[in-house]
């Protein structure tokens, strides 16, 4: 079916209320006290990652392994499983065993999710890649040296005694930096394009995780981070935001009768 | 089934674009088909006459990066440029 503007406009009007709502489910909780905070923070990650998991999944179904899009969404649900092992892990240790979950074996699927990441940018954009420009790319690159500059200020500046931990902390912002590159110039190269939307919604997506993983790290740091905590509403938002952007994607792509372009020859 | 020269022509071109579109994937070339059978009613081999419907297609999906799009397409026909006909196409696709 032929994306319309109006089922644009309806699906953002979605997107807008998944955002709020997700936002009052977390203050919500937050006014409920701490510890419901935290039940809801952690299962608020299971809807979450668990829909774009199988949005990832759909996708991977639609475009197959062939052609660059094919690779682009194979590697993007990569990221998905990764992010929601992670995230499983994560609810694990925290909620049933009850120890603290950071650094532990869900930082590694966090930061394994990364390469799958950024493996989707670079195959989405390699069709298109003659249309960067070095200007495109210096720009965005002084944007990702100044994300990283403050990043690193507010992991490694403010670290504590646990090398290890600090280490692991300063992985995020330098990974996070790297993934801002591409999705800016990918916003800037498919602007006014439909193909747009979703990576508008991926670029913001990769910022609101950049200022929750600072937020949490900063928490981390002071030991006054908990999950559920109102700073964490970016990490909610960011797996929407990708959620929307693929579901926006798959339906752009959405397969209709399939036509014989070359029967006009015949004809 | 006669063969004309139109068509010969038609289906180079039409490949060419098969071609790049598939380089991104099927559903690409699905979705680029369909819109021109939509918008313009017309399929991808007509292109040969009407590139600015192939054009404003790519435009509208792809936004600011069709041009590099059209460029693969221009980079495939570079062989056969020298003929008329797919000069002036590629001068339209411009």
């Amino acid at each position: 079916m032929m994306q319309t503007t109006l089922q644009t406009i309806l699906e953002q009007k979605y997107l807008a209320a998944a955002l709020v709502s997700c936002g009052i489910v977390v203050l919500f909780a937050n006014a409920l006290g701490r510890e419901a905070a935290v039940v809801a923070g952690n299962f608020m990650y299971v809807p979450t990652t668990g829909i774009l998991l199988i949005l990832a999944t759909v996708a991977v179904f639609k475009f197959g392994t062939s052609g660059h899009h094919g690779i682009a969404w194979f590697a993007f649900a990569g990221y998905a499983a990764s992010a929601f092992t992670a995230e499983m892990l994560w609810i694990g240790q925290e909620v049933y065993l009850q120890i603290d979950p950071f650094p532990s074996a869900a930082d590694v699927f966090y930061l394994i999710g990364y390469p799958f990441l950024l493996m989707f940018f670079i195959a989405y954009l390699q069709p298109v890649k003659a249309g960067i420009t070095k200007k495109m790319l210096a720009a965005t690159s002084v944007f990702s040296l100044s994300v990283l500059a403050l990043g690193l200020y507010v992991t490694v500046g403010n670290g504590t005694d646990d090398v290890f931990a600090t280490v692991v902390a300063a992985i995020y912002p330098v990974f996070d930096s790297i993934l801002i590159v591409p999705a800016l110039i990918g916003v800037a190269l498919f602007f006014k394009g439909k193909v747009n939307f979703m990576w508008t919604l991926f670029c913001l997506g990769t910022i609101c995780v950049f200022v929750a993983d600072a937020a949490f790290l900063l928490g981390q740091n002071e030991d006054s981070y908990y999950t559920g905590n109102p700073a964490e509403i970016l990490f909610y938002w960011n797996y929407i935001l990708l959620a929307f952007g693929v579901k926006n994607h798959t339906s752009l792509f959405q397969s209709r009768k399939k036509r014989d372009g070359l029967g006009a020859l015949h004809a | 089934m006669d063969v004309t020269d139109i068509q010969i022509k038609k289906a180079l071109v039409a490949f060419s674009i098969e071609k790049v579109l598939f380089g991104m994937g099927e559903p690409v070339y699905q979705r680029v088909a369909d819109a021109l059978k939509n918008d313009y009613g017309c399929y991808v081999p007509d292109c040969y006459d009407h590139p600015e419907y192939l054009k404003r297609v790519l435009a509208d999906l792809y936004g600011n990066a069709y041009a590099t799009i059209i460029g693969s397409i221009r980079e495939n026909l570079k062989e056969f440029s020298h003929q008329d006909s797919v000069q002036k196409f590629l001068v339209a696709l411009n």
